[in-house]
């Protein structure tokens, strides 16, 4: 595990590229070989996927979150909320 | 209690919008998502002196978020889901038969990938985490990870129409590309 605690508007402010080159990472083995897991992708399609997939998770990312959940939080700071 | 709680608490306030996006993707039910958040903050609140201070505090979230969902599908004995592909194989070929991304909406095509290979794509290429960090989430082989992404963009590109069925460029790849990296 990576020993920094990334905040999450930092995940939120990344860059498509970033997060395509994060995905590219596993596109083949260490020998160079193509994974087990199908033929190569186009960099052109790769950057569509990672692009869609940014916008759909930010949709999600900035959705406001209920009051529900810092109230969980407080009465769990305060002992109750088993 | 400690004087670390209220570090934690703020903390886990500030990474309730990826539990919640996370779980949201991952199961596709909000009701459902908001109960696996709320377990899995009671969870990580009762069991804080088990986290390692320095260590990813997202990463375990994300772990006990995910064991719970996934104890969660065997209690319910529901994972109704595309086990076998066989809708993915269905939607590619609906895809390859001249449906165009605007058609199939980026978000119902990643419901339609297998629960391991969608929760891959969404650890590494949504939350960026590594592919060594996802598959000790996932309790995986790194390799094990790779593929799985690999598999789920692959699946997503068919589904999406930008590759045929033998893998090859769809023909309207590029007119698909185009209009989609221009936009904003």
């Amino acid at each position: 595990m990576s020993g920094n605690r990334e905040l999450p508007d930092e995940a939120a402010k990344r860059t498509t590229s970033e997060l395509s080159a994060n995905l590219s990472k596993g596109n083949s083995s260490t020998d160079g070989a193509p994974l087990d897991g199908g033929v190569e992708l186009a960099s052109e399609a790769r950057d569509v996927i990672a692009r869609q997939l940014r916008k759909a998770y930010d949709a999600r990312l900035n959705e406001p979150v209920p009051d529900k959940f810092a109230k969980l939080l407080e009465a769990l700071s305060k002992g109750d909320g088993s | 209690m400690t004087n670390v709680e209220p570090d934690i608490r703020n903390e886990l306030t500030a990474l309730l919008p990826n539990l919640r996006a996370f779980s949201n993707s991952l199961t596709r039910n909000r009701d459902l998502a908001d109960d696996l958040v709320q377990e899995t903050l009671i969870k990580a609140w009762k069991n804080q002196d088990r986290f390692i201070p320095g260590s990813n505090l997202k990463a375990w979230l994300f772990t006990i978020l995910r064991n719970t969902y996934l104890t969660h599908l065997r209690r319910r004995k529901f994972e109704a889901e595309d086990v076998n592909g066989e809708l993915v194989q269905q939607l590619s070929v609906e895809a390859s038969q001249g449906a165009h991304m605007d058609l199939i909406d980026f978000s119902e095509a990643l419901a339609r990938l297998p629960r391991e290979q969608r929760e891959a794509i969404l650890l590494v290429g949504a939350e960026g985490f590594s592919h060594e960090d996802a598959a000790l989430m996932c309790g995986c082989a790194v390799g094990t990870m790779k593929s799985r992404v690999n598999r789920a963009r692959n699946k997503l590109s068919e589904i999406l129409g930008l590759q045929d069925a033998d893998g090859g460029e769809s023909s309207s790849l590029s007119a698909t590309i185009t209009q989609h990296l221009v936009q904003p």
